[in-house]
């Protein structure tokens, strides 16, 4: 290590000695720790952030803008058929259960009218 | 306010990082110290502490000279380790556990071996305790007005009645039988 970096670190030991104000165990490496964060921020530039930044939302927009193109793009098939015409108006007092229409009496139906419960 | 420090702070501002070594090592016994206080646990005191000297770094722009570094950074510090109890507490509200897990507020005394690549700063000071009491009067109360109360060496002339040559030449023959003891005990393997 450094002579003179070395000397100012026993220089601030002692006088954390002196004033007792060290803790109980401190890493040999400490400062080397706090030096690798410092250096690796430091790479981190802000100017390649932001151009990092700028790149994705570009890519983001035009991704987003060619979905959206080909969603809307796509032949979209109308029907001819009108929706009211096939819904049919329910008449009343007619029945659908055609099961449970008994012929009165067990005879032969006078006519073709048939009870129903 | 002039400050031991400002130049290389104002290396440090000009582009060059690798001063802020020198920050460190001057300091970071201190630091640690002070967030030992907050964390009351080793490992986490040194985490507060690298982060303070982190977020000092970052804002040494904003530094005005209007206190000494070391206040500044000591108030930076303070702040961190605030920050760390707040966190530890709310991760304690958040656990339900068992009272034992989340905030670790006891102290840190099962841990009686030195960790690995680490310094036992107890017994060094101890030593340096010691040899400090030994010292003749006339070195030791150097050592006393400029290390422990910060006084310039122009108070310690004036207080002491010395010409600030023998003031500088006590304090060095002082410093140097107590440095020694250090550089001894913190060789690298």
């Amino acid at each position: 290590m450094n002579k003179n970096i070395k000397d100012i670190e026993n220089k601030g030991l002692l006088k954390a000695f002196l004033r007792n104000e060290y803790p109980r165990y401190m890493s040999k490496d400490f400062s080397e720790k706090v030096m690798i964060d410092i250096y690796s921020q430091k790479t981190n530039n802000p100017t390649k952030t932001y151009l990092i930044r700028v790149a994705s939302a570009l890519v983001f927009g035009i991704f987003t803008l060619a979905l959206m193109d080909n969603m809307l793009s796509e032949d979209i098939q109308y029907t001819r058929t009108d929706i009211n015409t096939e819904m049919s108006a329910p008449s009343r007092n007619v029945s659908n259960q055609i099961e449970e229409c008994k012929k009165v009496n067990d005879k032969e139906p006078a006519s073709d009218i048939i009870e129903c419960k | 306010m002039i400050d031991d420090d400002s130049e290389i702070i104002e290396s440090i501002l000009s582009g060059d990082p690798s001063g802020y070594e020198v920050i460190i090592k001057k300091y970071q016994a201190r630091i640690i110290s002070l967030c030992y206080r907050y964390t009351k646990n080793y490992h986490d005191a040194e985490e507060v502490a690298q982060e303070s000297f982190l977020r000092a770094y970052k804002s040494l722009g904003k530094f005005r000279y209007d206190s000494k570094f070391y206040s500044w950074l000591h108030r930076i510090s303070v702040n961190c380790s605030l920050n760390y109890i707040n966190s530890k507490e709310k991760l304690k509200e958040k656990e339900t556990i068992s009272d034992n897990i989340g905030l670790n507020m006891q102290e840190d005394s099962t841990s009686l071996e030195t960790p690995y690549n680490a310094y036992n700063m107890e017994d060094i000071a101890e030593k340096i305790g010691k040899l400090y009491e030994n010292l003749p009067d006339d070195l030791k109360l150097m050592i006393k007005y400029r290390d422990i109360d910060d006084m310039t060496y122009d108070e310690i002339a004036s207080k002491a009645k010395l010409p600030i040559g023998t003031v500088r030449s006590r304090l060095h023959r002082a410093r140097d039988i107590l440095l020694r003891e250090i550089e001894t005990n913190t060789e690298d393997e």
